[in-house]
Protein backbone atom coordinates (compact mmCIF):
# COMPACT_ATOMS: atom_id res chain seq x y z
CA UNK A 1 0.00 0.00 0.00
CA UNK A 2 1.16 3.52 -0.72
CA UNK A 3 0.38 6.33 1.70
CA UNK A 4 -2.53 8.52 0.69
CA UNK A 5 -2.89 12.26 0.75
CA UNK A 6 -4.91 13.60 3.68
CA UNK A 7 -7.20 16.59 3.84
CA UNK A 8 -6.24 18.41 7.04
CA UNK A 9 -6.29 21.80 8.61
CA UNK A 10 -2.90 23.43 9.07
CA UNK A 11 -2.77 22.87 12.82
CA UNK A 12 -3.72 19.20 12.35
CA UNK A 13 -0.53 18.54 10.39
CA UNK A 14 1.43 18.71 13.66
CA UNK A 15 -0.32 15.70 15.18
CA UNK A 16 -0.87 13.85 11.89
CA UNK A 17 2.85 13.84 11.12
CA UNK A 18 4.71 14.07 14.43
CA UNK A 19 8.10 13.50 12.81
CA UNK A 20 7.65 16.20 10.17
CA UNK A 21 9.55 19.42 10.84
CA UNK A 22 7.99 22.43 9.24
CA UNK A 23 7.22 26.11 9.39
CA UNK A 24 4.51 28.05 7.58
CA UNK A 25 4.84 31.80 7.43
CA UNK A 26 3.12 34.74 5.87
CA UNK A 27 3.63 38.47 5.69
CA UNK A 28 1.43 40.29 8.16
CA UNK A 29 -0.02 37.06 9.52
CA UNK A 30 -2.02 36.96 12.73
CA UNK A 31 0.72 35.00 14.35
CA UNK A 32 3.35 37.61 13.66
CA UNK A 33 4.66 39.37 16.74
CA UNK A 34 5.34 42.65 15.01
CA UNK A 35 8.71 43.02 16.64
CA UNK A 36 11.88 43.63 14.68
CA UNK A 37 12.71 40.00 15.15
CA UNK A 38 9.34 38.79 13.96
CA UNK A 39 9.33 35.60 12.01
CA UNK A 40 5.84 35.71 10.48
CA UNK A 41 5.35 32.09 11.53
CA UNK A 42 1.75 30.90 11.35
CA UNK A 43 2.24 27.27 12.29
CA UNK A 44 5.37 25.31 13.04
CA UNK A 45 6.54 21.98 14.38
CA UNK A 46 10.13 21.20 15.40
CA UNK A 47 11.01 24.20 13.25
CA UNK A 48 14.26 24.95 15.05
CA UNK A 49 15.64 21.42 14.87
CA UNK A 50 18.66 21.24 12.53
CA UNK A 51 18.59 18.92 9.56
CA UNK A 52 20.64 18.14 6.50
CA UNK A 53 20.02 20.60 3.68
CA UNK A 54 18.61 17.54 1.91
CA UNK A 55 17.29 19.27 -1.20
CA UNK A 56 17.41 22.95 -0.24
CA UNK A 57 21.15 23.43 -0.73
CA UNK A 58 20.41 24.24 -4.36
CA UNK A 59 18.46 27.33 -3.32
CA UNK A 60 21.51 28.67 -1.49
CA UNK A 61 23.72 27.80 -4.47
CA UNK A 62 21.41 29.59 -6.90
CA UNK A 63 21.04 32.59 -4.61
CA UNK A 64 24.82 32.86 -4.21
CA UNK A 65 25.43 32.73 -7.96
CA UNK A 66 22.66 35.25 -8.65
CA UNK A 67 24.16 37.53 -5.97
CA UNK A 68 27.62 37.18 -7.53
CA UNK A 69 26.09 38.04 -10.90
CA UNK A 70 25.16 41.48 -9.59
CA UNK A 71 28.79 42.42 -9.07
CA UNK A 72 30.03 40.77 -12.24
CA UNK A 73 27.87 41.76 -15.18
CA UNK A 74 27.54 38.97 -17.69
CA UNK A 75 28.52 36.23 -15.23
CA UNK A 76 25.20 34.41 -15.56
CA UNK A 77 25.27 34.57 -19.34
CA UNK A 78 28.72 33.00 -19.66
CA UNK A 79 28.83 29.53 -21.26
CA UNK A 80 29.75 26.44 -19.32
CA UNK A 81 30.20 22.93 -20.67
CA UNK A 82 28.71 19.87 -19.01
CA UNK A 83 31.23 17.10 -19.67
CA UNK A 84 31.27 13.33 -19.39
CA UNK A 85 33.08 13.70 -16.06
CA UNK A 86 30.31 15.91 -14.69
CA UNK A 87 27.68 13.44 -15.86
CA UNK A 88 29.55 10.55 -14.31
CA UNK A 89 29.51 12.28 -10.93
CA UNK A 90 25.84 13.24 -11.09
CA UNK A 91 23.42 11.21 -8.99
CA UNK A 92 20.35 13.26 -9.92
CA UNK A 93 18.84 15.06 -12.89
CA UNK A 94 18.45 14.16 -16.51
CA UNK A 95 21.64 15.44 -18.15
CA UNK A 96 23.51 12.48 -16.62
CA UNK A 97 21.52 10.25 -18.98
CA UNK A 98 22.90 12.07 -22.00
CA UNK A 99 26.14 11.34 -23.76
CA UNK A 100 27.65 14.30 -25.57
CA UNK A 101 29.10 17.48 -24.15
CA UNK A 102 26.47 20.15 -23.65
CA UNK A 103 27.22 23.86 -23.59
CA UNK A 104 24.75 26.15 -21.88
CA UNK A 105 24.77 29.42 -19.95
CA UNK A 106 25.34 29.67 -16.20
CA UNK A 107 21.76 30.94 -15.91
CA UNK A 108 20.40 27.88 -17.74
CA UNK A 109 22.55 25.53 -15.66
CA UNK A 110 21.23 27.01 -12.39
CA UNK A 111 17.74 26.78 -13.86
CA UNK A 112 18.23 23.02 -14.35
CA UNK A 113 19.64 22.67 -10.83
CA UNK A 114 16.59 24.28 -9.22
CA UNK A 115 14.06 22.77 -11.62
CA UNK A 116 15.36 19.20 -11.90
CA UNK A 117 18.13 18.93 -9.27
CA UNK A 118 20.65 18.35 -12.02
CA UNK A 119 23.89 17.08 -10.49
CA UNK A 120 25.86 17.33 -13.73
CA UNK A 121 25.06 21.04 -13.93
CA UNK A 122 26.09 21.47 -10.29
CA UNK A 123 29.51 19.95 -10.92
CA UNK A 124 29.95 22.07 -14.06
CA UNK A 125 28.99 25.19 -12.08
CA UNK A 126 31.44 24.33 -9.29
CA UNK A 127 34.23 23.89 -11.86
CA UNK A 128 33.23 27.16 -13.49
CA UNK A 129 33.36 29.03 -10.19
CA UNK A 130 36.75 27.54 -9.33
CA UNK A 131 38.11 28.54 -12.74
CA UNK A 132 36.84 32.07 -12.17
CA UNK A 133 38.66 32.16 -8.83
CA UNK A 134 35.41 32.33 -6.87
CA UNK A 135 35.29 30.64 -3.46
CA UNK A 136 31.62 29.64 -3.61
CA UNK A 137 31.54 28.26 -0.08
CA UNK A 138 32.94 31.48 1.39
CA UNK A 139 30.58 33.57 -0.73
CA UNK A 140 27.58 31.52 0.38
CA UNK A 141 28.64 31.70 4.03
CA UNK A 142 29.04 35.46 3.79
CA UNK A 143 25.63 35.84 2.16
CA UNK A 144 23.77 33.76 4.76
CA UNK A 145 25.51 35.72 7.53
CA UNK A 146 24.32 38.96 5.93
CA UNK A 147 20.80 37.56 5.84
CA UNK A 148 20.96 36.63 9.52
CA UNK A 149 20.53 32.93 8.78
CA UNK A 150 22.51 31.89 11.84
CA UNK A 151 21.00 28.40 11.95
CA UNK A 152 22.45 27.57 8.55
CA UNK A 153 25.81 25.84 8.78
CA UNK A 154 27.60 25.32 5.48
CA UNK A 155 30.44 22.83 5.73
CA UNK A 156 31.55 22.25 2.16
CA UNK A 157 30.84 21.80 -1.51
CA UNK A 158 29.86 18.66 -3.36
CA UNK A 159 32.99 17.49 -5.12
CA UNK A 160 33.25 14.11 -6.84
CA UNK A 161 29.54 13.40 -6.86
CA UNK A 162 26.50 15.62 -6.77
CA UNK A 163 22.93 15.14 -5.59
CA UNK A 164 21.97 18.41 -7.21
CA UNK A 165 22.83 20.56 -4.21
CA UNK A 166 26.27 22.10 -4.63
CA UNK A 167 26.45 23.12 -0.98
CA UNK A 168 26.68 20.71 1.95
CA UNK A 169 25.51 21.58 5.45
CA UNK A 170 22.56 21.89 7.77
CA UNK A 171 19.64 24.25 8.23
CA UNK A 172 16.31 24.38 10.05
CA UNK A 173 12.77 24.81 8.71
CA UNK A 174 12.67 28.19 10.50
CA UNK A 175 15.84 29.30 8.72
CA UNK A 176 14.55 28.16 5.33
CA UNK A 177 11.33 30.03 5.99
CA UNK A 178 13.38 33.10 6.90
CA UNK A 179 15.24 32.75 3.60
CA UNK A 180 12.00 32.41 1.61
CA UNK A 181 10.69 35.56 3.28
CA UNK A 182 13.93 37.39 2.49
CA UNK A 183 13.34 36.46 -1.12
CA UNK A 184 9.76 37.69 -0.64
CA UNK A 185 8.28 38.53 -3.98
CA UNK A 186 10.24 39.64 -6.99
CA UNK A 187 9.45 43.25 -6.12
CA UNK A 188 9.52 43.27 -2.35
CA UNK A 189 11.35 41.39 0.39
CA UNK A 190 9.12 40.66 3.38
CA UNK A 191 9.48 41.35 7.07
CA UNK A 192 11.83 44.20 7.93
CA UNK A 193 14.80 43.88 5.60
CA UNK A 194 18.10 45.58 6.17
CA UNK A 195 18.57 48.87 4.29
CA UNK A 196 19.68 48.48 1.60
CA UNK A 197 18.28 44.93 1.28
CA UNK A 198 20.92 42.19 1.18
CA UNK A 199 19.12 40.52 -1.72
CA UNK A 200 18.49 42.96 -4.53
CA UNK A 201 15.38 43.12 -6.65
CA UNK A 202 17.38 41.77 -9.60
CA UNK A 203 18.50 38.73 -7.65
CA UNK A 204 15.00 38.09 -6.32
CA UNK A 205 13.71 38.23 -9.89
CA UNK A 206 16.30 35.65 -10.97
CA UNK A 207 15.59 33.26 -8.11
CA UNK A 208 11.83 33.58 -8.51
CA UNK A 209 12.15 32.84 -12.23
CA UNK A 210 14.11 29.67 -11.44
CA UNK A 211 11.69 28.57 -8.70
CA UNK A 212 8.74 29.10 -11.01
CA UNK A 213 9.93 26.53 -13.54
CA UNK A 214 10.33 23.39 -11.44
CA UNK A 215 9.72 20.26 -13.49
CA UNK A 216 7.07 17.93 -12.04
CA UNK A 217 7.80 18.68 -8.36
CA UNK A 218 7.33 15.74 -6.00
CA UNK A 219 7.41 17.47 -2.60
CA UNK A 220 5.27 20.21 -1.05
CA UNK A 221 3.99 21.24 -4.49
CA UNK A 222 3.11 17.72 -5.61
CA UNK A 223 -0.58 17.84 -4.68
CA UNK A 224 -1.45 21.46 -5.43
CA UNK A 225 -4.74 21.89 -7.28
CA UNK A 226 -4.58 21.63 -11.04
CA UNK A 227 -4.88 19.21 -13.91
CA UNK A 228 -2.93 18.47 -17.05
CA UNK A 229 -0.14 21.02 -17.31
CA UNK A 230 -2.11 23.57 -15.26
CA UNK A 231 -1.32 24.28 -11.58
CA UNK A 232 -2.21 27.06 -9.19
CA UNK A 233 0.56 29.71 -9.09
CA UNK A 234 3.45 28.65 -6.89
CA UNK A 235 7.20 28.48 -6.57
CA UNK A 236 9.19 25.55 -5.29
CA UNK A 237 12.40 23.52 -5.63
CA UNK A 238 13.16 20.16 -7.14
CA UNK A 239 13.70 18.01 -4.06
CA UNK A 240 15.10 14.64 -3.06
CA UNK A 241 11.80 12.81 -3.02
CA UNK A 242 12.84 10.47 -5.82
CA UNK A 243 16.44 9.95 -4.72
CA UNK A 244 18.30 7.36 -2.72
CA UNK A 245 19.98 10.17 -0.79
CA UNK A 246 16.68 11.07 0.83
CA UNK A 247 16.46 7.70 2.49
CA UNK A 248 19.73 8.48 4.27
CA UNK A 249 19.51 12.20 4.89
CA UNK A 250 15.82 13.07 4.70
CA UNK A 251 13.73 15.19 2.39
CA UNK A 252 13.56 18.97 2.52
CA UNK A 253 11.11 20.98 0.49
CA UNK A 254 10.17 24.62 0.03
CA UNK A 255 7.00 26.23 -1.32
CA UNK A 256 5.73 29.76 -1.83
CA UNK A 257 2.13 30.54 -2.75
CA UNK A 258 0.18 33.78 -3.19
CA UNK A 259 -2.88 34.14 -0.98
CA UNK A 260 -6.12 35.74 -2.15
CA UNK A 261 -4.76 39.19 -1.30
CA UNK A 262 -1.68 38.61 -3.43
CA UNK A 263 0.64 38.27 -0.44
CA UNK A 264 2.92 35.27 -0.39
CA UNK A 265 2.72 32.40 2.05
CA UNK A 266 5.86 30.33 2.49
CA UNK A 267 6.33 26.74 3.66
CA UNK A 268 9.58 25.03 4.63
CA UNK A 269 9.55 21.37 5.62
CA UNK A 270 11.85 18.46 6.34
CA UNK A 271 10.85 14.84 6.62
CA UNK A 272 13.59 12.95 8.48
CA UNK A 273 14.89 9.67 7.04
CA UNK A 274 13.13 6.53 8.22
CA UNK A 275 10.01 8.40 9.29
CA UNK A 276 7.22 6.06 10.31
CA UNK A 277 5.24 4.67 7.40
CA UNK A 278 7.37 6.37 4.78
CA UNK A 279 8.74 3.64 2.55
CA UNK A 280 8.69 4.97 -0.99
CA UNK A 281 8.92 8.28 -2.85
CA UNK A 282 5.14 8.15 -3.19
CA UNK A 283 4.85 8.05 0.61
CA UNK A 284 7.18 11.05 0.93
CA UNK A 285 5.06 13.02 -1.50
CA UNK A 286 1.90 12.02 0.38
CA UNK A 287 3.24 13.64 3.57
CA UNK A 288 4.81 16.72 1.99
CA UNK A 289 1.97 17.03 -0.53
CA UNK A 290 -0.59 16.99 2.29
CA UNK A 291 1.19 19.90 4.00
CA UNK A 292 1.48 21.81 0.71
CA UNK A 293 -2.19 21.30 -0.15
CA UNK A 294 -3.19 22.23 3.39
CA UNK A 295 -1.16 25.45 3.13
CA UNK A 296 -2.85 26.20 -0.19
CA UNK A 297 -6.31 25.80 1.33
CA UNK A 298 -5.23 28.01 4.24
CA UNK A 299 -4.37 30.76 1.72
CA UNK A 300 -7.95 30.53 0.42
CA UNK A 301 -9.58 30.88 3.87
CA UNK B 1 -3.40 -19.93 -16.10
CA UNK B 2 -1.16 -20.09 -13.07
CA UNK B 3 -2.52 -19.05 -9.71
CA UNK B 4 -0.35 -15.97 -9.22
CA UNK B 5 -1.43 -14.66 -12.64
CA UNK B 6 -5.07 -15.03 -11.58
CA UNK B 7 -4.26 -13.22 -8.36
CA UNK B 8 -2.75 -10.37 -10.37
CA UNK B 9 -5.87 -10.11 -12.50
CA UNK B 10 -8.07 -10.06 -9.42
CA UNK B 11 -5.84 -7.50 -7.70
CA UNK B 12 -5.81 -5.06 -10.62
CA UNK B 13 -9.53 -5.52 -11.25
CA UNK B 14 -10.10 -4.66 -7.59
CA UNK B 15 -7.85 -1.59 -7.87
CA UNK B 16 -9.70 -0.37 -10.95
CA UNK B 17 -13.14 -0.82 -9.41
CA UNK B 18 -14.89 2.08 -7.73
CA UNK B 19 -12.42 4.69 -8.94
CA UNK B 20 -13.93 8.05 -9.85
CA UNK B 21 -12.47 7.69 -13.35
CA UNK B 22 -12.40 5.08 -16.10
CA UNK B 23 -9.39 2.78 -16.30
CA UNK B 24 -8.48 0.64 -19.28
CA UNK B 25 -5.52 -1.64 -18.80
CA UNK B 26 -3.67 -4.66 -20.10
CA UNK B 27 -0.78 -6.75 -18.78
CA UNK B 28 1.12 -9.32 -20.84
CA UNK B 29 3.62 -11.76 -19.42
CA UNK B 30 6.71 -11.69 -21.61
CA UNK B 31 7.00 -14.69 -23.87
CA UNK B 32 4.20 -16.82 -22.35
CA UNK B 33 1.19 -15.55 -24.28
CA UNK B 34 -0.69 -14.78 -21.06
CA UNK B 35 -2.76 -11.59 -21.25
CA UNK B 36 -5.13 -9.97 -18.78
CA UNK B 37 -6.92 -6.65 -18.99
CA UNK B 38 -10.09 -4.67 -18.88
CA UNK B 39 -11.55 -2.33 -21.51
CA UNK B 40 -8.18 -2.65 -23.21
CA UNK B 41 -9.52 -1.95 -26.69
CA UNK B 42 -11.10 1.38 -25.73
CA UNK B 43 -9.67 4.18 -27.88
CA UNK B 44 -7.89 6.74 -25.70
CA UNK B 45 -5.71 9.77 -26.23
CA UNK B 46 -2.17 8.48 -26.02
CA UNK B 47 -0.45 11.74 -25.11
CA UNK B 48 3.21 11.00 -24.42
CA UNK B 49 2.89 7.23 -24.18
CA UNK B 50 2.98 7.47 -28.00
CA UNK B 51 6.69 8.26 -27.67
CA UNK B 52 7.53 4.59 -27.19
CA UNK B 53 6.45 3.98 -30.78
CA UNK B 54 8.10 7.20 -31.97
CA UNK B 55 11.34 6.05 -30.29
CA UNK B 56 11.21 2.61 -31.91
CA UNK B 57 10.22 3.98 -35.35
CA UNK B 58 13.20 6.34 -35.22
CA UNK B 59 15.56 3.59 -34.07
CA UNK B 60 14.42 1.47 -37.02
CA UNK B 61 16.02 4.12 -39.24
CA UNK B 62 19.18 3.95 -37.14
CA UNK B 63 19.18 0.21 -37.70
CA UNK B 64 19.07 0.71 -41.48
CA UNK B 65 21.97 3.15 -41.23
CA UNK B 66 19.92 6.04 -42.58
CA UNK B 67 20.17 7.88 -39.26
CA UNK B 68 22.98 7.91 -36.71
CA UNK B 69 22.54 8.43 -33.00
CA UNK B 70 25.42 10.89 -33.28
CA UNK B 71 23.61 13.18 -35.78
CA UNK B 72 23.31 16.64 -34.24
CA UNK B 73 20.56 19.27 -34.29
CA UNK B 74 20.21 22.74 -32.79
CA UNK B 75 17.26 23.93 -30.71
CA UNK B 76 15.72 27.11 -32.12
CA UNK B 77 13.48 29.66 -30.43
CA UNK B 78 10.59 28.74 -32.74
CA UNK B 79 10.56 25.18 -31.40
CA UNK B 80 9.42 26.44 -27.99
CA UNK B 81 6.07 27.60 -29.34
CA UNK B 82 3.21 25.71 -27.70
CA UNK B 83 5.51 23.31 -25.81
CA UNK B 84 4.26 22.40 -22.33
CA UNK B 85 6.40 19.36 -21.55
CA UNK B 86 10.08 18.98 -20.87
CA UNK B 87 13.04 21.03 -19.73
CA UNK B 88 14.48 22.48 -22.94
CA UNK B 89 11.72 25.12 -23.30
CA UNK B 90 13.16 26.91 -20.25
CA UNK B 91 16.68 27.05 -21.64
CA UNK B 92 18.24 29.42 -24.15
CA UNK B 93 17.94 28.59 -27.85
CA UNK B 94 21.08 27.44 -29.64
CA UNK B 95 21.76 24.30 -27.60
CA UNK B 96 23.07 21.48 -29.80
CA UNK B 97 21.93 17.91 -29.13
CA UNK B 98 22.75 14.56 -30.68
CA UNK B 99 19.88 12.36 -31.84
CA UNK B 100 20.79 9.98 -29.02
CA UNK B 101 20.36 12.75 -26.45
CA UNK B 102 17.16 14.03 -28.07
CA UNK B 103 15.69 10.53 -27.81
CA UNK B 104 16.80 10.22 -24.18
CA UNK B 105 15.24 13.57 -23.21
CA UNK B 106 12.08 12.76 -25.15
CA UNK B 107 11.69 9.68 -22.98
CA UNK B 108 13.03 11.05 -19.65
CA UNK B 109 11.24 14.39 -19.36
CA UNK B 110 8.85 13.90 -22.29
CA UNK B 111 10.55 16.93 -23.81
CA UNK B 112 8.53 18.10 -26.79
CA UNK B 113 11.34 20.22 -28.20
CA UNK B 114 13.33 16.99 -28.39
CA UNK B 115 10.27 15.27 -29.89
CA UNK B 116 10.37 17.87 -32.66
CA UNK B 117 14.08 17.17 -33.18
CA UNK B 118 13.35 13.44 -33.43
CA UNK B 119 10.60 14.00 -36.01
CA UNK B 120 12.92 16.36 -37.90
CA UNK B 121 15.56 13.62 -37.98
CA UNK B 122 13.01 11.11 -39.32
CA UNK B 123 11.90 13.76 -41.81
CA UNK B 124 15.46 14.12 -43.06
CA UNK B 125 15.27 10.62 -44.53
CA UNK B 126 11.52 10.08 -45.00
CA UNK B 127 9.18 12.48 -46.84
CA UNK B 128 6.46 12.38 -44.17
CA UNK B 129 7.81 11.57 -40.69
CA UNK B 130 4.35 11.23 -39.12
CA UNK B 131 3.36 8.71 -41.80
CA UNK B 132 6.58 6.79 -41.13
CA UNK B 133 5.60 6.42 -37.49
CA UNK B 134 2.06 5.42 -38.46
CA UNK B 135 3.38 2.87 -40.95
CA UNK B 136 5.73 1.47 -38.32
CA UNK B 137 2.84 1.10 -35.85
CA UNK B 138 0.76 -0.71 -38.48
CA UNK B 139 3.65 -3.07 -39.26
CA UNK B 140 4.00 -3.86 -35.57
CA UNK B 141 0.31 -4.72 -35.23
CA UNK B 142 -0.82 -1.54 -33.45
CA UNK B 143 -3.97 -1.41 -35.51
CA UNK B 144 -5.86 0.97 -33.21
CA UNK B 145 -3.08 3.56 -32.98
CA UNK B 146 -3.17 6.76 -35.05
CA UNK B 147 -0.46 9.41 -34.72
CA UNK B 148 -2.03 12.71 -35.69
CA UNK B 149 0.44 15.35 -34.54
CA UNK B 150 4.15 15.95 -33.89
CA UNK B 151 3.22 17.01 -30.37
CA UNK B 152 -0.15 17.99 -28.84
CA UNK B 153 -0.66 21.61 -27.82
CA UNK B 154 -2.17 20.71 -24.48
CA UNK B 155 -2.17 24.35 -23.38
CA UNK B 156 -4.87 25.01 -25.98
CA UNK B 157 -7.09 22.12 -24.88
CA UNK B 158 -10.03 22.20 -22.49
CA UNK B 159 -10.82 19.35 -20.08
CA UNK B 160 -13.66 18.17 -22.35
CA UNK B 161 -11.63 18.25 -25.57
CA UNK B 162 -12.38 15.98 -28.51
CA UNK B 163 -10.05 13.15 -29.57
CA UNK B 164 -10.39 14.08 -33.24
CA UNK B 165 -7.05 15.83 -33.66
CA UNK B 166 -5.06 13.89 -31.08
CA UNK B 167 -3.02 10.73 -31.33
CA UNK B 168 -5.14 7.83 -30.15
CA UNK B 169 -4.26 4.31 -29.09
CA UNK B 170 -5.42 1.50 -26.79
CA UNK B 171 -3.97 -0.24 -23.77
CA UNK B 172 -3.85 -3.40 -25.92
CA UNK B 173 -1.71 -1.78 -28.62
CA UNK B 174 0.75 -0.36 -26.13
CA UNK B 175 1.15 -3.55 -24.10
CA UNK B 176 1.58 -5.45 -27.37
CA UNK B 177 4.40 -3.13 -28.45
CA UNK B 178 6.13 -3.32 -25.07
CA UNK B 179 5.84 -7.10 -25.03
CA UNK B 180 7.65 -7.14 -28.39
CA UNK B 181 10.28 -4.77 -27.00
CA UNK B 182 10.79 -7.00 -23.97
CA UNK B 183 11.36 -10.02 -26.19
CA UNK B 184 13.63 -7.94 -28.44
CA UNK B 185 15.90 -7.23 -25.49
CA UNK B 186 16.68 -10.91 -25.10
CA UNK B 187 16.32 -12.32 -28.58
CA UNK B 188 17.78 -11.07 -31.89
CA UNK B 189 14.92 -12.63 -33.85
CA UNK B 190 12.32 -10.79 -31.81
CA UNK B 191 14.35 -7.59 -32.20
CA UNK B 192 14.37 -8.07 -35.96
CA UNK B 193 10.57 -8.24 -35.94
CA UNK B 194 10.70 -4.69 -34.55
CA UNK B 195 13.15 -3.81 -37.38
CA UNK B 196 15.78 -3.32 -34.68
CA UNK B 197 18.81 -5.06 -33.25
CA UNK B 198 18.91 -6.44 -29.73
CA UNK B 199 21.31 -3.62 -28.88
CA UNK B 200 18.83 -0.97 -30.06
CA UNK B 201 16.02 -2.67 -28.12
CA UNK B 202 18.22 -2.42 -25.03
CA UNK B 203 18.84 1.25 -25.82
CA UNK B 204 15.06 1.83 -25.92
CA UNK B 205 14.56 -0.06 -22.66
CA UNK B 206 17.33 1.91 -20.96
CA UNK B 207 15.90 5.20 -22.22
CA UNK B 208 12.64 4.24 -20.54
CA UNK B 209 14.45 3.40 -17.31
CA UNK B 210 15.47 7.06 -17.13
CA UNK B 211 11.94 8.43 -16.79
CA UNK B 212 12.13 11.46 -14.49
CA UNK B 213 8.71 10.83 -12.96
CA UNK B 214 8.28 7.07 -12.56
CA UNK B 215 4.83 5.93 -11.47
CA UNK B 216 4.51 2.15 -11.93
CA UNK B 217 7.88 1.47 -10.33
CA UNK B 218 7.90 4.31 -7.81
CA UNK B 219 7.16 2.09 -4.80
CA UNK B 220 8.73 -1.17 -6.05
CA UNK B 221 11.86 -2.53 -4.41
CA UNK B 222 12.28 -5.94 -6.05
CA UNK B 223 11.52 -5.21 -9.69
CA UNK B 224 12.06 -2.16 -11.90
CA UNK B 225 9.93 -0.60 -14.60
CA UNK B 226 11.19 0.85 -17.87
CA UNK B 227 8.26 3.19 -18.29
CA UNK B 228 6.71 6.16 -20.05
CA UNK B 229 4.01 8.48 -18.85
CA UNK B 230 1.26 10.34 -20.67
CA UNK B 231 -0.45 13.46 -19.38
CA UNK B 232 -3.53 15.01 -20.90
CA UNK B 233 -6.11 17.39 -19.50
CA UNK B 234 -8.50 14.72 -18.22
CA UNK B 235 -6.29 11.69 -18.70
CA UNK B 236 -3.15 10.18 -17.27
CA UNK B 237 -1.48 7.07 -18.57
CA UNK B 238 1.51 4.92 -17.79
CA UNK B 239 3.02 2.14 -19.86
CA UNK B 240 5.99 0.08 -18.81
CA UNK B 241 8.10 -3.01 -19.05
CA UNK B 242 8.54 -4.76 -15.70
CA UNK B 243 12.10 -6.01 -15.27
CA UNK B 244 13.71 -8.39 -12.80
CA UNK B 245 16.74 -7.04 -10.96
CA UNK B 246 18.78 -9.05 -13.46
CA UNK B 247 17.20 -6.98 -16.24
CA UNK B 248 15.15 -9.88 -17.55
CA UNK B 249 11.78 -8.64 -18.91
CA UNK B 250 8.81 -9.93 -16.94
CA UNK B 251 5.66 -8.21 -18.14
CA UNK B 252 4.36 -5.41 -20.32
CA UNK B 253 1.90 -3.08 -18.62
CA UNK B 254 -0.34 -0.37 -20.07
CA UNK B 255 -2.86 1.65 -18.07
CA UNK B 256 -5.01 4.57 -19.23
CA UNK B 257 -7.08 6.61 -16.78
CA UNK B 258 -9.72 8.73 -18.48
CA UNK B 259 -12.20 11.40 -17.44
CA UNK B 260 -10.27 12.10 -14.26
CA UNK B 261 -12.12 14.74 -12.23
CA UNK B 262 -10.03 17.81 -11.50
CA UNK B 263 -10.68 17.17 -7.80
CA UNK B 264 -12.32 14.46 -5.72
CA UNK B 265 -15.22 15.41 -3.45
CA UNK B 266 -12.72 15.52 -0.59
CA UNK B 267 -10.70 18.22 -2.34
CA UNK B 268 -7.79 15.94 -3.25
CA UNK B 269 -6.72 16.61 -6.86
CA UNK B 270 -7.96 13.80 -9.09
CA UNK B 271 -4.52 13.21 -10.55
CA UNK B 272 -3.17 12.27 -7.10
CA UNK B 273 -5.63 9.36 -6.91
CA UNK B 274 -4.46 8.17 -10.33
CA UNK B 275 -0.78 8.25 -9.38
CA UNK B 276 -1.63 6.28 -6.23
CA UNK B 277 -3.40 3.73 -8.43
CA UNK B 278 -0.42 3.45 -10.80
CA UNK B 279 1.90 2.85 -7.82
CA UNK B 280 -0.43 0.14 -6.51
CA UNK B 281 -0.57 -1.41 -9.97
CA UNK B 282 3.24 -1.59 -10.01
CA UNK B 283 3.22 -3.22 -6.58
CA UNK B 284 0.67 -5.78 -7.77
CA UNK B 285 2.95 -6.71 -10.67
CA UNK B 286 5.86 -6.96 -8.24
CA UNK B 287 3.83 -9.30 -6.03
CA UNK B 288 3.05 -11.48 -9.06
CA UNK B 289 6.72 -11.51 -10.08
CA UNK B 290 7.73 -12.68 -6.61
CA UNK B 291 5.25 -15.54 -6.74
CA UNK B 292 6.24 -16.88 -10.14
Amino acid sequence: MVAELKMLRLEECVSAYPELRFAVGAAGSAGETGSAGSTGVVTASHADEPHDLAGTGKLLLGLTLAHLGEGDEGLLERPITVTAEHRAGARTGTLRLMTGELTLSVDDAVNLVLSTGDGACVLALLDFAAAEGVDLLAEAQSLIASLGLHAVQLSGLERDESWGEGLIGTTTPAATLHLLRALGTADHPEGRPAEPPVVSSETRHRVHAWMGKVFEPAGLASALPGFGPKRVPHQTLSGWELTAAGAQRGYSSALSLPNQGGEWVHVAAHLPPSSAGVLSPRDVSAVLGTLGLTAYHWTRD
Amino acid sequence: MEQSWQHLEAAVTRLAADQPFALSWEIRAIGTGEVIGQDSTRAVASFSTRKVSVLLACLALVETGELSLEDRSIITEEMKDGVQAGIMRSLSAGISLSLRDSLLQMMSTSDNICTQLVFAAIGSVRPDPLQWVNDYCAWMGLHATLHREIFPRTGDLTWSHSLDTLTTTTARDQSHLLEQLGRGCIDEGAAAQLLLSKELCEFARDAMLGLFTPALGVACTQIRFAEKNGRGLRSLSQVGLALATSGAPLAAVAAYAENIPTALPSGVPGRVAVFDLFAELGLAVEEWARGR
